[in-house]
């Protein structure tokens, strides 16, 4: 049956909650040097983490290097999941994705300069810069795209495309400028990146995480509604305006904080929530928080996938999703081809 | 004061300041009443819809909803008293035919509570009212456009709504679904306690289908009566620059227009 029943739900995201742990402990495990850990050894140096104690060298792997690392992973393959499925419901468009409506482009640009402010004045916050980027180049965006008060889906994909490629300059331009030491790489920002991190700033994102997810599964059901477009969302009871503003708002909130630790991850907001809609149906009360799991282990398994490959050298788990996304979206678009005549 | 479902108090509306699209539009709409609204095109029709829809809001004047001021009701209060079928849909994403009539119970619904076995109930209940029930678990996008039409009348019902507001529903079907659509609009009417107020360019249909008839002109009402006092030639055939002709003895009652062309096929008038 196709209806949304609590048992569905639960049964769901349940499995995808596993299939999480499992991708989690697999990254734990694997990499170039091979941990070999008794329950005693591991349960010690967890407690010596707690406490800030000095770690074995194989502890500083595990918790030091590649928890931190998958965490991370999982926060933002969730984090850029989510925000993609939620543009796509908004914009009532499946190709729509944070890094190709150029959302990541802008909340990087913002980042670099908050950390360039940061070098500056000891403090900035910059998940908060790269909060006002992404919001400043999504209404850049629509405000290209939109023609006749409509937003067809071929100027949206140009305007993307066009402000994605601006502020990539100006990324280049500013790193290339302040190329200070407290700036991580271009390859970073370019190809995005996940790298350990401290627990503290895990914690950061984590933390400004919460109302964008809040708002987002809140308005699921508005989701939905919106797929009948917005008038007769509103006929339905949806405020329709205060809705759509929430959504801009949260979605890139949530987009700009994980670019803000991984650099510019291109594809996961677009392949993810395509497959959970195709396995599990459109319904954004599933779709939502199936999204940020399966986006979670997407990412979590690529960043494997660019740790092992030619280890022991690493790629940029953006080259990965890339590699994966890029003819996901020629299909994608091959399938929608006579909506873009529109 | 009389017991109106829907009644509109010169209403007017503009887009742009100095040319109203609705000027002072009055009407009453009874229980059980189906009214239709004619007019060429740019005559308000739509716009009607949509200011009755609480879509856009009315500069002047006033909408009583069951005698309670449009504007007194939240967008879910509303909901469970006017349902909207718009002139054509365009559902994105690939939904089942049940999840969107499900849809129709979002007003009834808690933030984050899902459909009961209840709503369950009305959504198929809904569904076999509109000769859909074989179709619940087909895809939106598979079904054509007659189907699809029903679909969304079935989500109306779902809305238990008792007023149902219907732009220019039979637009984008063939003439037998045309018939069968107007025909299952006058059989609910029957069956339940509910106003219908449908717009359409089919005068005939407007005639066959409705109690009463609100013509439209530039905005304002340029007539509002059963079909036998609006469907006149001469008014009608005046608002639309079109002449017109009354075929006699096509229904026992309701008239029966046609264009009135000439050898040359040209029926405008001057």
């Amino acid at each position: 049956m196709a209806v949304l029943t609590r048992s569905k739900l639960f049964s769901v995201l349940g499995l995808l909650l596993l299939a999480l742990f499992l991708s989690v402990l697999l990254t734990l495990y694997f990499g170039p040097v091979q941990l070999n850990f008794g329950s005693a050894e591991l349960l010690g140096q967890f407690s010596r983490l707690l406490h800030s104690g000095e770690l074995s060298k194989e502890g500083t792997i595990l918790f030091r290097v590649r928890l931190p690392r998958t965490l991370l992973a999982v926060l933002v393959g969730g984090g850029l999941a989510l925000s993609g499925a939620s543009f796509q419901a908004l914009l009532r468009n499946p190709l729509a994705d944070p890094y190709i409506l150029g959302v990541s482009g802008g909340a990087a640009l913002a980042a670099i300069i908050g950390m360039v402010a940061a070098s500056a004045f000891s403090f900035a916050p910059v998940p908060i810069f790269a909060f006002g980027g992404a919001l400043i180049a999504i209404f850049l965006v629509l405000a290209v795209a939109r023609s006749n008060g409509k937003l067809p889906v071929i100027t949206l994909l140009l305007a993307g495309v066009v402000v994605n490629a601006f502020f990539s300059a100006l990324v280049m331009f500013v790193l290339s400028v302040a190329s200070g030491r407290h700036l991580p790489s271009a390859i970073y920002w370019m190809m995005g990146q996940i790298s350990p991190k401290p627990y503290s700033t895990i914690g950061m994102v984590a933390l400004y995480y919460i109302p964008g997810l809040l708002v987002l599964f809140g308005l699921a059901r508005d989701f939905n509604l919106f797929s009948l477009g917005e008038e007769s969302a509103q006929q339905l009871g949806v405020n329709v305006e205060r809705s759509k503003l929430l959504v801009f708002l949260a979605a890139s909130l949530v987009t700009a904080v994980a670019v803000s630790v991984s650099g510019l991850i291109g594809f996961a907001g677009l392949i993810v929530p395509h497959i959970i809609r195709l396995v599990f149906g459109p319904d954004h009360r599933l779709l939502l928080p199936a999204s940020f799991l399966f986006g979670a282990i997407f990412l979590t398994l690529c960043d494997l996938l660019a740790r092992v490959i030619i280890a022991p050298a690493e790629l940029s788990v953006g080259v990965i999703t890339a590699i994966l996304g890029g003819p996901f979206f020629i299909w994608l678009l091959h399938k929608s081809r006579e909506r873009l005549s529109r | 004061m009389t017991n109106n479902n829907l009644e509109a108090r010169e209403i007017s509306f503009s887009f742009t300041p100095g040319k109203p699209v609705l000027e002072r539009v009055s009407f009453a709409l009874a229980p059980g009443e189906i009214l239709s609204v004619i007019g060429p095109n740019g005559s308000g029709k739509s716009t009607l819809i949509r200011v009755l829809s609480n879509v856009l809001k009315a500069g002047s004047g006033e909408i009583f909803v069951q005698e309670r001021p449009l504007k007194n009701y939240s967008g879910k209060q509303l909901a469970r008293k006017i349902a909207v079928i718009p002139q054509q849909s365009s559902i994105e994403f690939q939904y089942r035919v049940l999840e969107v009539v499900l849809m129709g119970r979002a007003p009834y619904l808690k933030r984050f509570q899902l459909e009961g076995g209840r709503d369950l109930e009305i959504a198929r209940d809904a569904l076999a009212q509109t000769d859909c029930l074989d179709l619940e678990d087909r895809r939106i996008d598979e079904i054509s456009g007659g189907e699809k039409q029903r679909v969304i009348l079935a989500r109306a019902l779902a809305q238990e709504p008792e007023i149902l507001l219907a732009d220019e529903p039979t637009t984008h079907l063939d003439l037998a679904h045309q018939i069968k659509f107007m025909s299952l609009l006058r059989e609910l009417r029957d069956k339940k306690p509910l106003s219908i107020l449908f717009t359409t360019h089919d005068l005939n249909l407007a005639g066959i289908f409705s109690d009463r008839i609100l013509l439209l002109d530039q905005g304002r009402v340029a007539a509002l009566g059963t079909p036998e006092q609006v469907l006149d030639p001469e008014l009608v055939g005046r608002i639309y620059k079109l002449r017109l002709r009354l075929v006699p003895k096509v229904f026992e009652r309701t008239p029966f227009l046609v264009p009135a062309l000439d050898k040359d096929m040209q029926g405008l008038q001057e």
